[in-house]
């Protein structure tokens, strides 16, 4: 038949089909019941609200990066620099409060270099056609590396107390960091969901020529999700800063792999299209119990690091095994 | 029982040469919801052609991913030269002889001629690996009997549509095809290449090898088949000897309606000009093409594939860049730069290709109308009115009659008429005076291409602009006010409707 004709899907693969799709929406809710229920019976001190703002607090900067992590996904792209671009832009906005230069300009600065950091890449991916990848790749690279250049490879630290509680403080019982996290994902959920823009970054996830056809704005699009990225680990620079009143050219290494782990686990596609910002706000919430949980029942570090790779490569194989299912 | 193509008596090849090469007995297969196949049976024999025709949707397809093991049927029996079959797999039907050609191409482009026809059997040596000069040799031989002349170390990529369709009947050839089936062959070839293929097609009948032949293009079904299979809604209404149909006969079983009702009447007037392009060209695409659309009128472009046709428009709308011409909307200068700025000129595309161009295909019917209007159904144009968005949609539904459960419905279970309505009626939303239709009726059936008719001519009424691309002479000549031809990137000539003839358009289109 011609190619516009969709025939259904075979019916011996609806077995495998169902089963997907229900992974793929009631894992994120059943995982994490399942992890908190088990935690809480197993480990004592996990239902203590010190341990549970802990996790809040150790959330809130995943959740910073993995929002931003989620426009780009959802477009089909990839940004692998965050990580990387949270440490150079704290050891950027550190060194300028060791300048004197007041809080909020320090701020500033940390997401404005994190913005240009992502309009670098968008400038190469859409401008010079390269793939998402490998130019986020040689931006983390880039910026690791810029990171150890201006500090000689030392740490930055005391900062005034006003930078410090971005990361530290509370306001009531809440972190600072949750509050800003929450006002964070709120903002993107509406933007995501409610307007032109947000249908416009779907649009290009599901169909980049068609979108390009229909007289949506690819190019821009594509480069303000890259911006956005950028500016959201600027703030998280800030934030890991503020919250450990040092900043390290070494801090958040591997910081991607986990917002990455949490977009995929919240339910979005790496083959774009999908993703929303609820999704990722229960990714987030489920690595931080893993990562919390791992951590209370003394798991070797080594063990750490291979869970959470298990983690993702689970989280990939149900996208994948969506995608089959819709063929592709 | 034979015409067309002169043949020899098949040669005995299977244990007995009074069974049928291959038997489908009573096949039915359903989805859910859907009866795909209701007690089809079909045969064929060693040496012979077998004609299938029949609109999309008919259960064409289907039938013969059932034969290639990709579905399994509800009930129902094969049979191969007399002995039960049930392949399970694509791997079982191979196995048994079972070549589907399917439309899109399966072969890799990175990989060479050689390599891609001995994909799955490549001749190894002792030691595991390829038997390279053992693997070029067999295949020079391969490619002599299809009559490709390519280096086999030649990258797939480099060739063209036919050739990487000869590479796909070598492929068969190489693993001792009894039956070969071929799902619309022809649809992207010039006529040159046709005819390679047909010759091909004869030789292999003439080895033995029985052949389905899946058109859409009756008169390549009379030059080929030996038989022909009409099926209809899933049931095979009827067969015949070639000899026994004629073509009004198989249009009328395939599309159960009189062909007369297929193009309605036109009552427009013609207006200002609207579209005036002059020397446009883009580099290595086409060059110096000129021409005017006035309001209320349809123009047809004819050509044949790789003419340059879909640039012209695609250039037109800016998505492809020109180097050179002046385009004049409404008698003031434009430079179109990006289909953006076209649609807010007053100019829309519907591309030629739906499932990669036309739709997002795992988005729903409301999205996929609503995505050239954001801005308009939105406060502020920024904020997503939800409640604009559904009416739209659902006044889509209504003008265009799409046939869907209701707007929330992904576009992708929708069929390939319904889905083109998508797209025509997302290209309605920014109210434009231009069309540019890249073969708007391309794979659906024949009622949706009626109403399809039907919303062009009630557009030109209304004082649009229309210009059609279409591989489809029928639609040409039926639906069009004049016809431009484009031949090798650039317009060959001009027919008007006092001179309309297919032999005319042919003429312009391939000859010198």
């Amino acid at each position: 038949m011609a190619s516009g004709q969709t025939s259904p899907a075979p019916k011996r693969n609806f077995g495998l089909s169902s089963v997907t799709r229900a992974i793929n929406e009631l894992t994120i809710v059943v995982g994490f019941v399942a992890i908190s229920v088990y935690l809480a019976i197993t480990t004592p001190s996990f239902l203590t609200s010190a341990n549970l703002l802990s996790i809040l607090l150790a959330s809130s900067l995943i959740g910073i990066v993995a929002v931003g992590e989620t426009f780009v996904i959802v477009t089909g792209g990839i940004d692998l620099s965050v990580g990387s671009v949270v440490a150079f832009t704290g050891v950027m906005a550190g060194l300028a409060l060791n300048a004197h230069i007041p809080v909020p300009i320090a701020v500033l600065l940390g997401v404005g270099i994190g913005a240009l950091s992502g309009g670098f890449i968008a400038f190469a991916v859409t401008t010079l056609n390269m793939a998402p990848f490998i130019v986020s790749l040689a931006v983390l690279a880039m910026a690791r590396g810029l990171a150890f250049i201006v500090t000689n490879g030392n740490t930055i630290f005391s900062f005034p107390d006003a930078f410090d509680n971005i990361g530290g403080g509370n306001i009531g019982p809440f972190p600072v960091a949750a509050l800003i996290a929450a006002a964070v994902f709120l903002i993107a959920g509406l933007v995501l969901a409610r307007t032109v823009f947000g249908a416009e970054v779907y649009a290009v996830g599901g169909n980049r020529d068609a979108a390009r056809l229909a007289g949506i704005p690819v190019t821009r699009t594509l480069a303000i999700v890259y911006i956005i990225s950028g500016a959201l680990a600027g703030l998280g620079g800030v934030v890991l800063a503020g919250r450990l009143d040092s900043a390290q050219p070494i801090a958040a290494v591997g910081l991607e792999l986990n917002a990455i782990a949490a977009v995929v686990i919240g339910g979005a596609s790496l083959f774009g299209g999908k993703g929303s910002i609820l999704g990722t706000l229960l990714g987030v919430l489920i690595i931080g119990l893993i990562n919390n949980g791992l951590t209370l029942k003394n798991v070797q570090p080594f063990w750490v690091q291979f869970i959470q790779g298990a983690v993702i490569f689970g989280a990939v194989l149900i996208d994948s095994l969506n995608q089959k299912r819709r063929g592709g | 029982m034979a015409t067309g193509l002169g043949r020899k008596t098949p040669r005995k090849c299977g244990p007995d040469s009074m069974t049928r090469l291959l038997e489908m007995q009573g096949i039915s297969m359903g989805f859910p919801g859907v009866k795909a196949l209701s007690d089809v049976s079909i045969s064929l024999d060693r040496g012979e052609v077998l004609g299938i025709v029949g609109e999309n949707g008919a259960g064409k397809s289907t039938l013969m991913k059932i034969l290639a093991g990709v579905f399994r049927p509800d009930a129902g029996q094969l049979h191969l030269e007399g002995v039960p079959f049930s392949p399970r797999r694509p791997k079982d039907a191979l196995d048994a002889g079972i070549i589907v050609i399917h439309q899109e191409l399966s072969l890799i482009p990175e990989r060479s001629v050689a390599e891609n026809i001995f994909l799955g059997h490549l001749p190894r040596g002792r030691l595991g690996g390829i038997r390279r000069a053992a693997l070029n040799r067999e295949a020079s031989r391969l490619l002599a009997r299809v009559g490709l002349s390519v280096s086999p170390r030649t990258l797939v990529r480099r060739l063209g549509i036919a050739q990487q369709q000869l590479v796909e009947i070598a492929r068969a050839l190489s693993r001792e095809a009894r039956v070969i089936v071929m799902d619309e062959p022809t649809a992207t070839l010039t006529t040159a290449e046709q005819r390679i293929l047909f010759a091909t097609i004869a030789t292999l009948r003439n080895a033995g090898v029985g052949l389905v032949f899946i058109s859409h293009h009756l008169e390549e079904v009379f030059e080929i088949c030996d038989r022909v299979t009409v099926l209809r809604d899933g049931a095979a209404v009827e067969t015949r000897a070639t000899k026994d149909w004629t073509e009004d006969a198989l249009i009328q079983a395939m599309v159960n309606r009189p062909i007369e009702a297929l193009f309605p009447a036109r009552h427009a007037t013609l207006g200002e000009v609207l579209l005036q392009v002059e020397g446009l060209s883009s580099a290595g695409r086409f060059e110096d093409v000129s021409f005017e659309l006035r309001a209320g009128e349809v123009v047809g472009l004819g050509g044949l594939i790789g003419a340059g046709r879909t640039e012209v428009l695609k250039t037109i709308y800016g998505a492809l860049p020109a180097t050179k011409g002046k385009i004049h909307v409404e008698s003031r200068e434009r430079h179109i730069r990006s289909p953006r700025q076209a649609l807010s000129a007053g100019v829309a595309l519907v591309p030629e290709d739906r499932k990669g161009e036309g739709l997002v295909m795992p988005f729903s019917l409301r999205t996929n109308v609503a995505m050239s209007t954001l801005t308009k159904v939105s406060w502020l144009r920024s904020i997503l009115a939800q409640g604009r968005i559904d009416r739209l949609a659902e006044h889509a539904v209504e003008d265009l009659r799409i046939r869907t459960p209701g707007i929330r419905q992904l576009v992708r279970s929708l069929s390939g008429g319904n889905q083109q309505k998508v797209v025509l009626s997302r290209a309605l939303t920014t109210k434009p005076r231009i069309f540019l239709l890249d073969e708007p009726t391309r794979g659906i059936d024949v009622g949706a291409k009626v109403e399809v008719y039907r919303l062009i001519n009630a557009l030109a009424e209304r004082g649009a602009a229309i210009l059609v691309v279409s591989s489809d002479m029928l639609e040409l000549l039926g639906l069009c006010d004049r016809v431009l031809v484009m031949r090798t990137g650039r317009i060959a000539g001009m027919v008007a409707k006092a001179d309309f003839s297919q032999e005319r358009i042919m003429a312009l289109a391939a000859l010198g």
